[in-house]
């Protein structure tokens, strides 16, 4: 059956929407239990599909698989180089310039895949999934927002700033709740949000700092690359 | 495969089964016996992979962190009909939410140290075999990042090395200008990464990347003992399910505490939840019995 594009887009979305809805109400009504932690980990890897689908599906060039396993890399390294100052990492400043200047697809596979391959050198954990798609997210809006405009520094700083301490911080304290404790009331999520929120504060800060230091050597390097070899049309 | 250890010289699908089961059954049934049976499992296992060493010192961590835990969902959590005294503001901490608190830590504690197993015995060569299959594009991209990320760090290391030469170390001088080397260092690094990249994509095109299927490397084979195996992992895991849900074994809370007794159903549930657990620690046993054997034949 021919579909275009935008079809084939439509039905995966509707499927995934679907599929989604199924399983929170096999979990309520079904089963009649409230397993948070396994139906959102489930619910996080049927979101993050249609990203890797589309991925797959439009067969990316040698070049471009190439580049985003550097940038990967980087945040990667970035990561391990600090790791004597807990929270304080380059991994969301460098998914967000590369979302930046290739584009918010680009930003998320990046981000996706920095949290799963650090977390093969750090040690994986029930945490995997949530950072994954906490990085992904970051670099995913941060194409939406900066990719092919002209990127000024203050908005990108804020971004990365907010981005971090909202999208990742909220993501990752939600995690830590549901993988703790099965009652998870309004009460014990904001506990959760008030007891992370000087942990985000310097991951939001430190994701500032590089992305003051990073911007213009990163992003003028990565639009070179992309000029002189014609990439990510 | 370790030495001591030949259930991580399965092939890898029956490794994550395992893995996959044994995790997701402990998050799904807080009933005590069975995260007792899973806790003891992991601790054991992990003392097989990694050392009894290593285990206490994960141990050390965890230890406060149950009693932490068990503390906060009894002040946070006030239901349960059984209460042990009451807080200044009226709240009761209870017996119910102390002891749901004690279990749901340790539930906590066995995934960690069955996440700490799978560490250990599902490396990432064994991940890109079972999943690269799904979608070539994402895991050539993710087998490239971890090669070259350790190439990233030592080419960051020698270049800081030859800086450091001619006094622009990242160590060296004041706080901004260290602060501006290590950026000199990174930059450098990323320029090099760049183009290095263009080369390795456009050798990987001249080799005839895309021209027809990828099929990747892989030492593994899955023989009748991986089958045998898998099979009796499978079949373990789906008694448990099945006893779980005939409702033979079941734990509540709150409002007070019932955990059902010592049943058929439930004596069989147990058994075969143990089985799952135990699968390394029995597969071990049978190798050790039969190279025992080997050995006296000769």
């Amino acid at each position: 059956m021919p579909q275009t594009v935008k079809e084939r887009r439509v039905s995966l979305a509707a499927a995934v929407l679907v599929l989604s809805a199924a399983v929170v109400i096999v979990e309520t009504y079904l089963w009649n239990s409230r397993k948070y932690y396994l139906t959102s980990v489930i619910m996080i890897l049927l979101a993050m599909l249609p990203f890797f689908a589309r991925f797959e599906r439009r067969r990316p060039q040698v070049r471009e698989i190439v580049l985003l396993a550097v940038m990967t890399a980087f945040a990667v390294a970035g990561r391990a180089a600090f790791y004597w100052a807990p929270q304080f990492k380059p991994v969301c400043a460098i998914v967000i310039l590369t979302a930046a200047a290739f584009n918010a697809e680009a930003g998320f596979i990046t981000g996706t895949a920095s949290g799963l391959i650090s977390n093969m050198f750090f040690g994986q954990g029930p945490w995997t999934p949530w950072q994954m798609l906490g990085f992904g997210l970051v670099g995913f809006f941060g194409g939406l927002l900066f990719f092919n405009r002209e990127v000024r520094t203050v908005p990108l700083v804020a971004y990365g700033f907010f981005s971090v301490l909202i999208i990742y911080g909220i993501l990752l304290d939600t995690a830590s709740l549901l993988m703790y404790s099965q009652s998870v009331t309004w009460k014990a999520l904001l506990a959760v949000y008030a007891s992370g929120f000087s942990f985000n504060l310097i991951h939001a800060a430190g994701t500032a700092v590089f992305l003051l230091l990073l911007k213009k050597p990163v992003l003028s390097k990565l639009r070179r690359i992309k000029i002189k070899y014609g990439m990510m049309d | 495969m370790r030495m001591n250890d030949a259930f991580s010289g399965l092939h890898p699908a029956v490794s994550f089964f395992f893995f996959a089961a044994v995790i997701t059954l402990t998050m799904l049934y807080m009933h005590p016996v069975l995260l007792t049976v899973s806790f003891i499992a992991s601790a054991s296992y992990v003392c097989v992979l990694k050392g009894a060493r290593r285990f206490l010192k994960t141990l050390l961590y965890l230890i406060p962190f149950v009693l932490l835990m068990s503390l906060i969902n009894a002040l946070f959590n006030h239901a349960g009909v059984t209460p042990l005294f009451f807080l200044s503001n009226g709240n009761a901490i209870t017996k119910e939410a102390l002891t749901f608190g004690f279990f749901a830590s340790l539930m906590f504690c066995a995934v960690i140290l069955w996440f700490d197993c799978f560490n250990v015995i599902m490396t990432s060569d064994k991940l890109l075999l079972l999943f690269g299959r799904l979608s070539p594009s994402v895991s050539l991209l993710i087998s490239m990042s971890l090669r070259f990320a350790p190439k990233l760090g030592r080419k960051i290391r020698s270049i800081d090395d030859a800086r450091t030469q001619i006094g622009r170390g990242s160590s060296q001088g004041g706080f901004i200008s260290r602060v501006k080397n290590s950026m000199s260092v990174l930059s450098i690094t990323l320029t090099w990464a760049l183009e290095s990249s263009v080369t390795a994509s456009n050798s990987m095109k001249s080799r005839g990347y895309g021209a027809a299927r990828r099929t990747s490397f892989s030492i593994y084979r899955f023989d009748a003992r991986d089958a045998l195996t898998l099979s009796a992992c499978v079949l373990a895991a789906g008694v448990t399910v099945a006893c779980v849900l005939s409702g033979g074994i079941y734990a509540r809370y709150y409002p007070s505490i019932i955990i059902s007794g010592f049943g058929g159903v439930s004596i069989i549930g147990t058994a075969a939840f143990s089985l799952l657990c135990f699968a390394p620690h029995l597969f071990d046993a049978k190798e050790a019995l039969v190279w025992r054997r080997l050995r006296s034949a000769i």
